[in-house]
This record gives C-alpha cells, structure tokens and sequence, in this order.
C-alpha cells in the first residue's frame, strides 16, 4: 500500500488533533499547572509526531518531536507553563497548521526553514529549564537525616571514613539502571553504603540525578577502609562508567531542617511522573471509547448517496404519478409504502450530512485571544449551542463570515476598559456566539455588549453616501436602518483597523449568507450592544419548492421565500421612475416580468389575460414576479450546476422533476 | 590470541558479533545457539570469555550463565541483551556475568567490554 492511501485519513486527523491541541492550549493559558491538560497537549502531539513520521513530514515531525521535548517537563512538573511558553506552543500551533495545509494543497509539506527557527526556540525553552533544574537537582550535597546523622558520627568516632561517591554513567549507555547497580554492588563490597541517592527502586524505575554533562547519575554514602584512588579506580572498571567523584563528611555536618523538608519535596515529585502515565492511559481509553461509536466516512461518498437518494425521490415521485393512473389498490399501497420508506432514508441521509456547529465555533476561542490580546481588550467569549447540526455545506461557507462579525464585534463593538468603566459597565466584555434551531431554520446569532450603533450616524452617513434620500430615510424604522449596514460600499467607521472596518465588510457577509440560502439581521441598542443574527435553513440538499412555468419553461422557486401568490389584471401595474410597480395592501412593490426578464423563446404576451404574481420576500423586501402558469408545490433536490455553464447569479442550482424533465431553481435572494 | 564463545540463536547476530570481535583481534572458538550449546561448548573449548544472549529457545542464557558460573567461578561471561530487559541484565550480574552489551550492537561498545576484561 502506497502512502498516499493514508493522506486522507493523516489529514482529517491532523485537523482534528490541531482543534484539540488549540482547545487545550486555551485551556492551558487560563491554567496552567492542569496536568489532565499537559498531558492531553503532549499527547496531541505525540501522536501527530508519529503520524507525520510515516508519512515522510519531517518539518512537522521534527516541530512536534521537540514540542513533546518541551511538553514532557512540564507535565511532569518540572517546568512551568509560563506565558512565554505558552505563546510558543501556540506559535507551533500555527506552524503545524500551516504545515497541514501545505499538505492538504500539494499532498507534501511546503520548504520551512522557519520551523527550524522555532525548534530552536523550543529547545532554548527546554535548555533554559534544564540549566535551572540541574544547578537545583544536582550541585547540592547529599542531606542526612538524624539516625544518618547519627551513623556518620558514630563511624566517624571509630576511625572510618565516611564518603559521599558519586557516579556519572555515561549519556550513551542503554540500561544506566544496571550500570548503576553494578556500581553499587562494587561499593557495598567496600563497605557500608548508609544512603543511596536517587533510592535503589527510583534507579530501578530509570530515576537518576544530573548534571550539566551526564543524564544519569547516582550519589551513595559509604562507610569505608578505602582509600579514594581504590573505589574510583574499582567503579571505573565497570564499563559506561563516565567519571567518578569522591567527597569526605566530617561530623560537622548538621542536620538541617529545611533541606530535609527538600528532600521529601523531591522524592514528591519524582513520584508524579508515575501518576500521569496512569491519567495518560485513563484519557487515552476514554478516547478510544468515544472513538467507537463513531465511524469516518469519505465526504465524497456521503455526497454520492445523497445523490443517489435525490434520485430514488424523483423516481419514487414518478412511479407514485403513474400508479395513480392505473388504480390498482395493491400497486397503491405498497407505492405509498414506498413513499414512506424513501422519506425515512432521505431524512437520515440528512442527518448524515450535518455536522455540529462546532466545527465552526471551536476556531472562535483563539481567535478572540488573539484580536483582543492585540486590541488590549478584556472579552468573554460565551458560546452556547455548539451541539446544534448543520449541513456540512453550510459548515464550510459561514466560517468566513462569522469570522468578520466576531471582529467586528471585537474591534467597533466593544469598548476599551477604561471606556467600560467610564459608561459604568463591568471591564470585560463579553461576546456570545449563539446557535439556536428555530423551526426548519438554524440561527446564529453574535451578540456583544459593546457600545452599539447610532441609527442616526447610520441614517446621515446612508444619506451622505446616497444610498437612500433624506425623505427616505425619515420613514425608515430602526431595523430597516441597522440593515443599510449591509449595503456593499458601507462603513461607519472612518480609519480602517488592520482587522476590520475597510467597507468591504458587512455586505460580503450577507451575500454570503445569502448564497446559502439564509438572511441576516442587525439590531442594536446604543451603549447596550449589537446583535447580528444570520438565518439559515438546516438544510440545503432538498427543498420545498413551487413549480412554476415562464413561458414555456419549467422553474421551481424555494417555498420559504414566497409570501402570496395573486393575480393582477394589465392595469394594475402602474409605472414609478420607468419601473413596473404593483400595488397589494398599500403596499408599492417592484415587478419583473420573469418571460422577459428571462428572454424565455416564444412567447407572446397577452394584454387581456390576468398576470399571475408571485410575491417573494428577502430581506424585508418584497419583489413581484410574474409567471406564466403555476405547476404545483414539490420536493426538490438541489443539483449544483456548473458555475461556467451558468454566468446568471439568479439561478442557484437545477433539479430533476418527478417526470424527467430538469428544472431550474431561481436565486430569490440575488432577484430581489 | 584470546578465545571467544559467542552465543546466540539468531545467525545474523552470530556473524555480526563475529564479526565484530574478528576485526578486533580475537578468535571465535566457537558458535553456540542456545544455552545447552553453550555450557557444552564452555567445556570444550574453555574459552576466555563467552558472549551470551538472554532470550533463547530451549535453555536461555541466564540458566546457562548460572550453570557456566557454577562449573567455573572465574568464567568470564558477557550477557547480550535488548532494550527494556533491564531486571534481567541485574540478574545476570548478580549471578555472576562480569558486563552486558546492548542490542543493537555497536562495534566500539563489544570491543570495550570485552577488552576490558581479556585485554
């Protein structure tokens, strides 16, 4: 098997590793002594480092060996998550991010040589701890406590020497735990050890003391007759035996209290490591618990069946149509049966395809950090309902714009603390991301508690740009002004920031959402804060839709836009500025008169029959259109079409009709 | 020159040790591939040292170094070992085996151990 079998499932798993490595580091910032964390870190990364290691990425191989390198101190305790550190594991966060994507684009990593920059920041990190905790760990004497005290004086009394030797085994050697217990078997034949340093079961566990040079190396006090040339000269004979050292104790040694205190400290920690390996394999089975009940499916298969279900309805629809022809109760029934059955996979096809929101929310955390550590901003970010489900399409899409609002919110809406505070509001801020089910729509709504936006800076800069008149806007009410906001070419605010505020902002994001099949929404209250509401359907695959005829030409329009049908007679449309307007209710709405509109062939129109109107809305505005038949109201699946066979931004997709026929679906969003 | 027994039950280790302690300018007096071998070929050879590997089939080596050390005390036995047989290579040297050497083998690290010990 090639490798390249496994990019795909590297690279979904990567993606997923960076979310959790991302989601903990937060976790890490706000606490940084959380071990379950640390270790859940380390093991992000280990698992990376193994993963990339197979498949030949050595860039991200090598960043995340030392990631691991840095991580493994500080789970064990030995080092702490300063918020230098922190950033820096972040900064290979990115990296790693990169990396995959460069992965994801060309199947190979992109040329870095900056990961090389920051391995060698991880291992200043790392040799910055190390200096540190060798000058501790090592340089001191060894420290006795009253019975030792006691059995040094005595020994010393009767003409003994008493010696600390301590032992530096070799950095190469491969099992120092034998190597030191061969030196401790030469020394207990030489005498009467009172001490071993580290104990002989931390030796045996591969527990050892260090120094600036060596990793492993063990410190005993001896009773002994030798001289200090015989034992050196005896513990060299062992093999891997780097250096060795001996010191006298003399009977002035004290006992000291606070050293002894230390020396339990020690041993404290040296058991810790032990500790989280269990907790490593405690997470590590709940992990692969979680894993079981849940399978991976190629993305591209589970579009492929929801084809093939799109397909099963229109011939389910078809076959339902002819029955009806033949009446045949049996036939009937068990179509209807039928019918039944294919409502039930559809709905689960469905399901299959939606995600949680969280795919899209848990980006947002960093995110904040990042702007408002940059803003100097205090913020909360609040997410509720990140457990609500998506389509994956939909997933992919609003990432993007939920981004822009997140920074707009963070940039314009909040306030500086000292701002806050003068307005009599507590210093942190607080911005929710929200995702709610509403009927067959999903909302998502980005609220903030900043300090909202004047309707009337709105109003007189709409004015001023012209996009509405000044009568206009008299009559406007407060949503319909917060709306003008959407408007391409709209900012309010004068110096563009380096995160938002170029104009090009909130227009992007409707016509995004919109290209969805959703609307957003803005309403806010000055000194209060501003909420941005973006609906959207839950699905997008399959729709109700109206059947409509222009001409001679089958369309279907989504049924959720449209708001009433009517027929007009010729003279009701009357003319407003060269424009065809009707009036329904009072109310002046603009109509298209789609055959013409469409250039749809052959046909002719006929000024004595009524016109059938149908009336959409979006945005809060209303559009006319005028059909020449209504067929009927249908489910129908949505089939892309191909953007270079379709220059027209009106038609968003096509679909197959329950007689074969293909229809076109009309963007309303884009009409109107 | 000095007489070395090499045991081992993988050849590949065999010819590598062999080759090894060759170039080092000592003689292989003989090739044992399992701990019965090696107690036998101990007798008949009496070699200066014995290379002896810890996991074998039918008679592993720490029951051969055991019963080489019982029939000769000053037995020169060097054990072979894997990473992570850490509680094995002590029982070794607490019965008796005067060094151990690590697989993967490193030239320099064999010659070392063994020069140590016969010169």
């Amino acid at each position: 098997m090639s490798l390249e079998e496994y990019l795909g499932l590297f690279i979904d798993e990567s993606k997923e590793n960076l979310q959790v490595l991302n989601g903990n580091l937060l976790k890490l910032e706000k606490d940084p002594d959380n071990t379950e964390v640390l270790n859940e870190i380390f093991r992000v990364a280990h698992t990376f480092k193994g993963m990339a290691k197979t498949m030949g990425f050595n860039y991200t191989s090598d960043l995340t060996h030392n990631m691991e390198n840095l991580l493994d101190p500080l789970r064990s305790g030995k080092k702490q998550a300063t918020g230098k550190v922190v950033d820096l594991l972040f900064s290979c966060l990115d990296k790693l991010e990169g990396l995959v994507d460069s992965i994801v684009d060309k199947g190979s990593e992109h040329e870095d040589t900056s990961v090389n920059q920051l391995v060698k920041d991880l291992q200043a990190a790392i040799d910055n701890k190390e200096t540190s905790e060798r000058d501790t760990s090592v340089c001191q004497k060894l420290e006795f406590n009253q019975y030792e005290q006691i059995v040094i004086n005595e020994a010393i009394a009767q003409g003994l020497n008493v010696k600390e030797v301590t032992v530096c085994i070799s950095n190469e050697c491969v099992l120092p735990g034998v190597r030191s217990y061969m030196a401790n078997s030469v020394l207990e034949n030489m005498g009467e050890i009172i001490k071993y340093q580290p104990s002989v079961e931390e030796i045996e566990s591969g527990v050892f003391l260090k120094t600036k040079d060596f990793d492993y190396v063990i410190k005993v006090l001896l009773i002994t007759h030798e001289p200090d040339e015989n034992i050196i000269d005896k513990i060299k004979d062992i093999s891997e035996i780097a250096e060795v050292e001996t010191s006298d104790i003399t009977a002035e040694t004290q006992i000291n209290q606070k050293l002894k205190e230390n020396n339990i400290e020690q041993t404290e920690e040296i058991q810790q490591p032990e500790e989280n390996k269990q907790e490593d394999n405690q997470s590590q089975k709940a992990i692969s618990k979680v894993v079981n009940q849940t399978i991976r499916v190629n993305a591209g298969r589970l579009d492929k069946l929801m084809n093939l279900v799109g397909e099963l309805v229109i011939n389910k629809t078809r076959i339902f149509e002819l029955s009806k022809g033949l009446e045949n109760n049996d036939l009937l029934n068990s179509v209807g049966f039928m019918e039944n059955i294919t409502g039930e996979i559809q709905e689960i096809v469905m399901k299959l395809r939606m995600v949680q929101v969280d795919q899209v929310f848990n980006r947002f955390p960093r995110l904040v950090r990042d702007i408002s550590k940059n803003l100097k901003k205090e913020v909360n970010l609040v997410i509720k309902g990140k457990e609500i489900e998506i389509d994956r399409a939909v997933v992919d899409e609003i990432g993007d714009p939920l981004v822009h609002l997140i920074r707009n919110s963070l940039d314009h809406g909040l306030e500086t603390p000292e701002e806050r505070i003068r307005n009599g509001k507590s210093a942190k801020g607080t911005i929710e991301l929200h995702a709610l089910n509403e009927g067959d729509n999903i909302l998502i709504k980005v609220i903030d508690d900043g300090k909202g936006i004047d309707p009337e800076r709105i109003k007189s800069k709409a004015i001023a740009k012209g996009f509405i008149t000044e009568e206009a806007a008299r009559s406007l009410d407060e949503s319909a002004i917060f709306n003008l906001v959407l408007k391409p070419g709209f900012s309010t605010v004068e110096v563009a920031t380096d995160l938002s505020g170029r104009g090009v902002g909130m227009d992007v994001v409707k016509s995004k959402v919109a290209s969805l099949g959703g609307t957003v929404d803005i309403s806010s209250k000055i000194n209060k804060g501003t909420t941005v509401t973006i609906t959207l359907p839950s699905t997008m695959a399959i729709i109700q839709a109206l059947i409509i005829k222009i001409g001679e030409e089958i369309y279907a329009m989504p049924l959720n836009c449209i708001n009433e049908v009517i027929d007009i007679t010729a003279n009701q449309v009357k003319q407003i500025q060269n424009k065809e307007v009707i009036t329904v209710r009072e109310k002046t709405i603009p109509l298209i008169r789609m055959p013409e509109f469409l250039e749809t062939p052959d046909y002719v129109d006929d000024p004595e029959k009524p016109i059938t109107v149908v009336i959409v809305k979006s945005h809060e505005k209303y559009l006319g259109i005028s059909v020449t038949e209504l067929i009927g109201q249908q489910e129908v699946v949505i089939k892309p079409i191909n953007k270079k066979l379709c220059s027209e931004h009106y038609i968003s997709g096509a679909t197959t009709l329950g007689n074969g026929e293909v229809a076109l679906i009309l963007n309303i969003n884009n009409l109107v | 020159m000095p007489k070395v027994l090499i045991t081992d039950d993988a050849a590949f280790m065999r010819m590598m040790l062999k080759d090894i302690l060759t170039k080092g300018g000592y003689e292989i007096v003989g090739e044992a591939v399992n701990g019965n071998e090696a107690i036998e070929k101990y007798n008949q050879f009496k070699p200066d040292l014995v290379t002896m590997d810890i996991t074998m089939p039918i008679c592993d080596g720490i029951t051969a170094l055991k019963q080489i050390m019982a029939s000769d005390p000053a037995a020169k036995v060097v054990m072979c070992s894997a990473m992570g047989q850490q509680a094995m290579v002590i029982e070794s040297i607490q019965s008796g085996a005067k060094d151990f050497i690590v697989k993967p083998f490193q030239p320099q690290r064999v010659l070392e151990a063994v020069k140590k010990l016969i010169g």
